[in-house]
């Protein structure tokens, strides 16, 4: 009898000891600084939004195209919401470019009595719209024909102006509406010059108004990273990982934070070590975060081509100020944690796996594993020249030969690799925050 | 007893409960063993087979208990689970502890008996 109640004793204390060592595991659980802290994070290289007080500066191009524009449906139907916003009108007669009004009234009666006027100066309203910086429109044919100069047929005169704007962090949006003019098949272009990241700009105020007319083209210039969107309306993560239902979820800066219940050693085991259901090894362990891909359309002119993940254990840092962060700078990236799939994002997916080497030795923070991970452009690859169906929008016929200068413009705009957007502004598509628990 | 297991910690709550419940099982055996031992009335005569039926019971009893706890791990537990690779890993714990479960009852019942006073019911088991 007491030797039975000496060994369960001894089992006892054994069992105890283990429950304590076992416990002994931490996690960052305030992440309600999360937001701070990713801001404070930003690279913010003076790709600034645009001031929402902006006011709209709209351009006309007293040519041909703005005198058959009243008989275009998509041009009257664009035209209203253009005068809402309130512009401030400038016309381009010749060489003289003037401040009308920003008079409502006065703007629709000058819409309404446009005369031609030769030698439009396209390329100094362009100028002066970079050098507002604010959001304006400019309506034109692109026809620039310099006195003694020439038509201008094959010269990228817009290319030096539409870098200035995209190195800025903004956006350019050109609508190419196709009208015959004199037996010519000529382009009204209404260039947009305004910054997605503003709520409601031109473009959407536009987009909204503008019917759906299968001729009319658009491309969308810009040297920042595009956005993502999810096949279930969040991210989806693999199940062993027991992500809590509290998340922070943030569409406008891009970032998501959860707190993850399970252990490393089981995500280990279950998740990079998974079997189907033969018992055979799948390839990669399953995926730990699925279901997001890239928001881009056609018109964008750039898409990713290659991507790269840049994980951060970021729990010292976070922990270590109680107060705001200043500015943050991350620390050197782990590797073995996470990779991209390939094979999936041959498809557009991005999915996220353990990395094959993941052994738990890269996780060393102390109060926890609060880990950062960003998905960068590696490499991304112009979207433009590809399209003739609607590049060729971009070229046109005129009295003087085929004059494809817009088209030029924009391709040397996208053709130099310093506006790429890995090599401007900040590479980071999405960022997703993860606050686990010490090895 | 419980709903599905589907994440590793239950598949780890699940192991632990069941080395503990068939621990308990064979300690129920145990006390099982000696109340069959002691309805076993003693043979008068020259020749008392009274023990090799103890001996019997207790060997019963054994199995019995292995089986018994794989019957309530699977009824509990295995039937459950529906992931692969939690399945293999579970059969392996649930033999393992129905294992130990049998062998907590034969070796304490076996120190029982041997603890006990010569020509008692209980020692006459292991002689």
């Amino acid at each position: 009898m007491k030797r039975i109640t000496k060994s369960l004793s001894t089992l006892c204390a054994v069992i105890m000891i283990v429950t304590a060592t076992v416990s002994c595991t931490y996690r960052v659980e305030d992440l309600v600084r999360i937001g701070e802290f990713h801001k404070a994070s930003l690279n913010d290289s003076g790709n600034k939004a645009m001031n929402e007080e902006t006011k709209v500066d709209l351009y006309i191009d007293y040519s041909d195209c703005m005198i058959t524009a009243t008989k275009s449906p998509y041009y009257t139907s664009v035209q209203p919401a253009i005068i809402a916003c309130n512009p401030n009108y400038y016309s381009i007669k010749g060489n003289e470019i003037k401040f009308e009004t920003n008079d409502k009234m006065k703007i629709h009666q000058l819409l309404n009595t446009i005369r031609n006027v030769d030698y439009s100066n396209i390329k100094g309203a362009v100028d002066s719209i970079i050098a507002n910086k604010n959001q304006a429109i400019i309506i034109t044919d692109g026809e620039f024909y310099q006195k003694g100069v020439g038509a201008n047929l094959n010269n990228p005169y817009l290319a030096d102006e539409f870098k200035e704007w995209l190195t800025m962090g903004y956006d350019i949006y050109i609508y190419s509406e196709p009208y015959t003019f004199q037996g010519y098949t000529k382009n009204r272009y209404y260039m947009l010059f305004t910054d997605n990241k503003l709520e409601d700009n031109i473009q959407k105020i536009f987009s909204r108004n503008a019917p759906k007319q299968d001729d009319v083209k658009m491309v969308h210039l810009y040297s920042g990273t595009p956005t993502v969107k999810f096949a279930n309306g969040k991210t989806e993560f693999n199940e062993q990982m027991l992500v809590t239902e509290d998340a922070e979820v943030n569409a406008s800066l891009s970032y998501e934070c959860h707190t993850v219940d399970a252990y490393w050693d089981d995500m280990h085991n279950y998740i990079l070590n998974a079997t189907d259901d033969e018992g055979n090894l799948i390839k990669g362990g399953e995926p730990v975060i699925k279901g997001i891909s890239i928001n881009t359309t056609d018109e964008d002119a750039y898409k990713p081509a290659e991507l790269e993940l840049k994980c951060y254990e970021i729990s010292d840092m976070y922990m270590a100020s109680d107060s705001s962060f200043g500015k943050v700078t991350l620390p050197a990236a782990i590797k073995d944690l996470f990779v991209l799939d390939e094979e999936e994002w041959k498809n557009g997916e991005i999915v996220i796996k353990l990395h094959p080497d993941f052994d738990g030795s890269c996780l060393t923070g102390g109060e926890g594993n609060l880990i950062r991970v960003d998905i960068c452009v590696k490499k991304s690859e112009e979207n433009f020249t590809n399209k003739p169906e609607i590049g060729g929008n971009f070229k046109f016929d005129s009295p003087w030969g085929f004059n494809t200068s817009v088209y030029e413009s924009l391709k040397q705009v996208l053709l130099d690799p310093a506006i790429s957007p890995e090599n401007s502004g900040s590479p980071i598509i999405y960022t997703i925050y993860l606050s686990t628990y010490t090895i | 007893m419980v709903s599905k297991i589907t994440t590793a910690v239950q598949l780890h709550q699940a192991e632990m409960a069941t080395y503990m419940t068939d621990a308990i099982i064979g300690i129920a055996f145990i006390v099982l063993i000696i109340i069959i031992a002691n309805m076993i009335s003693w043979q008068p005569g020259a020749h008392d087979g009274s023990p090799a039926k103890r001996r019997v019971w207790f060997w019963i009893m054994a199995v019995t208990c292995l089986f018994t706890s794989l019957g309530v791990n699977y009824f509990s537990w295995l039937r459950h689970i529906s992931k692969a690779q939690f399945v293999t890993e579970y059969i392996i714990h649930m033999i393992a502890a129905a294992v130990v479960g049998s062998l907590i009852y034969a070796g304490i019942t076996y120190i029982i008996c041997k603890m006990q006073k010569k020509d008692t019911k209980l020692a006459s088991i292991f002689k």
